[in-house]
């Protein structure tokens, strides 16, 4: 079965479209070791230095890939579309317009743009996505995110490193999904038997830019914190909500993805905050890690309304602007240390 | 007043500054008293209990909470008054203070950060609205900038999703998008309505339309000749030319001005857009947001070399209303949901070409300047694109510049300078091998 590469900042991407179409979805996450040279011709070195490490992952892998499409997500996202239509060789390049709104007009009108998505699937690669197997890939999905939800709630009782977890993540958006439920099954019966959460490591919450690469899990895991929580597109987000198996399969992914912890992209607010105090009434944490990759607008945006609510809701927290790069400064983990010292 | 007369007794220094900064402006009396009667009616709508206001991003159709009586606050219009008055530096230090990184838009900052310290709009505050208006067809920050103070003040917020009309798309997906849009528009009706308390009146919305659109087309008339030799207007003038159309507070004023401004227009150049003796020595488009506190590069830097900006689309995306109203309220909404997709400042890429493309012919320009603007990066994006494609096809040189619209800390003399005499080189030896005389 052949990859089909999927770009979006937040988790818009209806996988089980291209499930039922036969590939296998890719989560393009780039690739923090790799130099973003390429990307950075065509792209100023103060934009997104993760999007760049994106586009340098589609010049250079994109003959791996049946088809890319990408998401409406941030603006950098948004504008490096038509950069990708020059640059990025491929058969396919899709783009859809996931809406910002969460209300009825949005919600009808994502409808229509994944009904487009599916027609041009078909068009371009001779398939037929049918009702039936859009509900085979939600149903394959659903378990898919029952498994990653089981492994992720022994975070806070388990002994699970931060990157553990992270491997678990990355591997959800890039592995087949077959495979990977296997994977996971196995993965569970091997966390439950882990020891118990360790004396010496103080449980967080973390908020803010997805992770995407283990070495900065590893920094949190230097500095004695414990990931049990998090409000990231690459982590909790992808899993935290079940699709509806009944009733038209197309709405049901609007109506999924309407529900799901939104990212700071998206309409109302509130949604995201919501999310993160559910967060932390569900599984007590002894701190937040607001943590933000330089240049992510969107959730720099975020941060002193986010921090201030936060803080007055009793918590303690950090913010952090960390650089894309696989270096484990020694300086942000001194100051993670003191924060664990702190709380 | 109170509060302008306390921010003079505070910061004497700064009033001081801000004047000096309007006087290296090429303002003439009447449109500084165009700024100062929009800033001063900002605070006499306050006064009004009756009067209900609203806050908008630039590019938000205005026109509806027009036709429902809002008078309109642009935050981004007193931020930019504020760049022209070299005093935004205080505001962005307050606003990173707050929290708010030094890599987002100075526009942002200098509003929020003088609202916070309680600076009057003359400085680049604003008091809470009633109302609170934006959309994401130029930038999240829009969005996020005034959902953001409307969750602070506890006002209704209305965000207004415009799709991306990426590269390669054509007209069928535009009309998706188009109904898309055109749904939120009404869903804005039932906004006003709810929050003012008043029904639709679909006859004045009409009117204010074909108003705006009047505004527009005045607007780009006299634009237009720019493209003559030598053109009427620089940059430098245009950008503080703009306000009545971009803020639209009163529409009857606005028309009257920019009559005016045509008839002058008219009177001395007939109807001659095109060609006249006495051409600048280079004329010089500019792609991106003006550089509001350093007025000098345009009038000096630039000018003293011969160098004229005689092309802008940051300008003309506020002429946004193309055609007066459609006989219908549908037909006109889903004509606004087009002009917002497809706006010099919103354009994809393959547009973007396709306009300097046509800007390079209609202004006889021999260069070209693209801001890489440090807090604007969707302005930003694609730039490099854009200059491979153009300099592929015309040979024209490209100057990429790296600073930012609002923010002080990134102008860097020396090196923009430098790279501003390595430009006009390249200009000349252009002019040469085109065989454009000097």
């Amino acid at each position: 079965m052949e990859r089909f590469a999927y770009y979006d900042t937040g988790h818009e991407f209806p996988e089980e479209i291209v499930m039922a179409a036969g590939f296998i979805p890719y989560k393009i996450l780039g690739d923090v070791h790799e130099l973003t040279d390429p990307a950075d011709r065509y792209v100023h070195n103060y934009i997104c230095p993760f999007s760049r490490s994106a586009l340098t992952e589609g010049m250079m892998h994109s003959d791996e890939w049946a088809g890319i499409a990408f998401c409406h997500g941030c603006d950098t996202t948004n504008n490096q579309y038509d950069i990708w239509k020059r640059h990025v060789k491929t058969d396919f390049l899709y783009w859809i317009n996931t809406p910002a709104n969460n209300n009825k007009t949005a919600r009808s009108f994502h409808v229509r743009e994944l009904k487009r998505f599916i027609d041009h699937l078909e068009k371009k690669f001779n398939v037929t996505i049918s009702t039936d197997k859009l509900k085979e890939a939600i149903k394959t999905s659903n378990k898919l995110k029952s498994l990653m939800r089981q492994l992720a709630s022994l975070r806070s009782s388990k002994d699970i490193p931060n990157p553990d977890y992270h491997a678990i993540v990355r591997k959800s958006v890039q592995m087949p999904k077959d495979q990977l439920i296997k994977e996971l099954e196995s993965t569970l019966k091997d966390w439950k038997k882990r020891p118990d959460f360790p004396k010496d490591r103080v449980s967080v919450l973390v908020t803010g830019s997805d992770i995407t690469y283990l070495e900065w899990m590893e920094v949190l895991e230097n500095a004695g914190l414990r990931i049990v929580r998090d409000d990231m597109s690459l982590g909790e987000r992808y899993f935290a909500e079940t699709i509806p198996e009944s009733g038209d399969p197309i709405e049901a992914l609007v109506d999924y993805n309407s529900r799901i912890p939104q990212p700071p992209t998206r309409l109302p607010f509130e949604a995201r905050l919501d999310y993160l105090f559910k967060c932390l009434r569900e599984t007590p944490v002894k701190g937040v890690v607001f943590q933000n990759l330089k240049f992510c607008e969107p959730h720099l945006l975020d941060l002193p309304y986010m921090t201030d609510q936060i803080k007055k809701a009793g918590y303690k927290l950090i913010t952090i602007e960390r650089e894309y790069t696989p270096v484990i400064d020694q300086q942000v983990v001194s100051r993670l240390e003191t924060f664990r010292e702190i709380i | 007043m109170i509060n302008i007369t306390r921010f003079i007794f505070k910061h004497p220094k700064m009033l001081v500054e801000g004047l000096q900064g309007y006087l290296k402006q090429p303002l003439t009396p009447r449109m500084f008293q165009i700024i100062m009667q929009y800033i001063n009616r900002t605070k006499l709508m306050k006064l009004f209990p009756w009067v209900k206001t609203g806050s908008y991003t630039a590019g938000f159709p205005v026109e509806f909470g027009r036709a429902f009586g809002l008078f309109p606050y642009y935050p981004e219009a007193y931020a930019a008054l504020t760049g022209a008055a070299e005093c935004t530096l205080p505001s962005i230090e307050h606003a990173e203070s707050l929290g708010l990184s030094k890599d987002l838009c100075s526009y942002m900052k200098t509003s929020i950060g003088a609202c916070r310290m309680g600076w009057p709009e003359d400085f680049g505050g604003n008091e809470p609205t009633d109302l609170y208006f934006s959309a994401n067809m130029v930038c999240d920050t829009h969005m996020k900038w005034l959902e953001n103070d409307a969750k602070l003040f506890g006002k209704p917020h209305f965000g207004l999703d415009v799709p991306s009309y990426v590269a390669g798309e054509g007209e069928k997906r535009l009309e998706e998008y188009i109904d898309y849009v055109e749904g939120q528009l009404w869903d804005l009706i039932k906004f006003l309505e709810k929050h003012t308390g008043k029904k639709f009146n679909e006859k004045k919305f009409l009117k204010t339309i074909d108003r705006s659109a009047e505004i527009s087309r005045l607007f780009m008339d006299v634009y237009d000749y720019r493209k003559r030799f030598p053109a009427n207007r620089y940059f430098e003038w245009v950008r503080l030319y703009m306000l009545p159309l971009v803020c639209q507070w009163n529409e009857r004023d606005a028309l009257r001005f920019y009559r005016k401004h045509l008839k002058m227009a008219q009177k001395r150049y007939g109807d001659n857009k095109v060609v006249e003796s006495g051409r600048e020595k280079y004329r010089v488009a500019w792609e991106g947001i003006t550089i509001w506190y350093k007025v000098d590069l345009y009038r000096k830097v630039l000018a003293e070399k011969g160098a004229r900006i005689v092309a802008e689309s940051y300008t003309e995306s506020f002429a946004i209303r193309k055609k007066p109203a459609a006989p219908t309220v549908k037909e006109t909404l889903r004509q606004i949901a087009r002009e917002l997709m497809i706006a010099p400042y919103t354009m994809n890429l393959d547009l973007r070409i396709k306009h300097f493309d046509k800007l390079i012919e209609d202004y006889d320009l021999d260069g070209i300047i693209m801001l890489a603007n440090q807090s604007c990066r969707p302005q930003s994006t694609g730039l490099q694109d854009l200059r491979d494609a153009l300099v592929e096809k015309w040979g024209i040189p490209v100057l990429i510049l790296n600073t930012d619209h609002c923010d002080p800390r990134a102008y860097a003399e020396g090196p923009i300078t430098t790279r501003i005499d390595g430009f006009v080189e390249m200009m000349e030896a252009y002019k040469k091998r085109i065989g454009r005389a000097a």
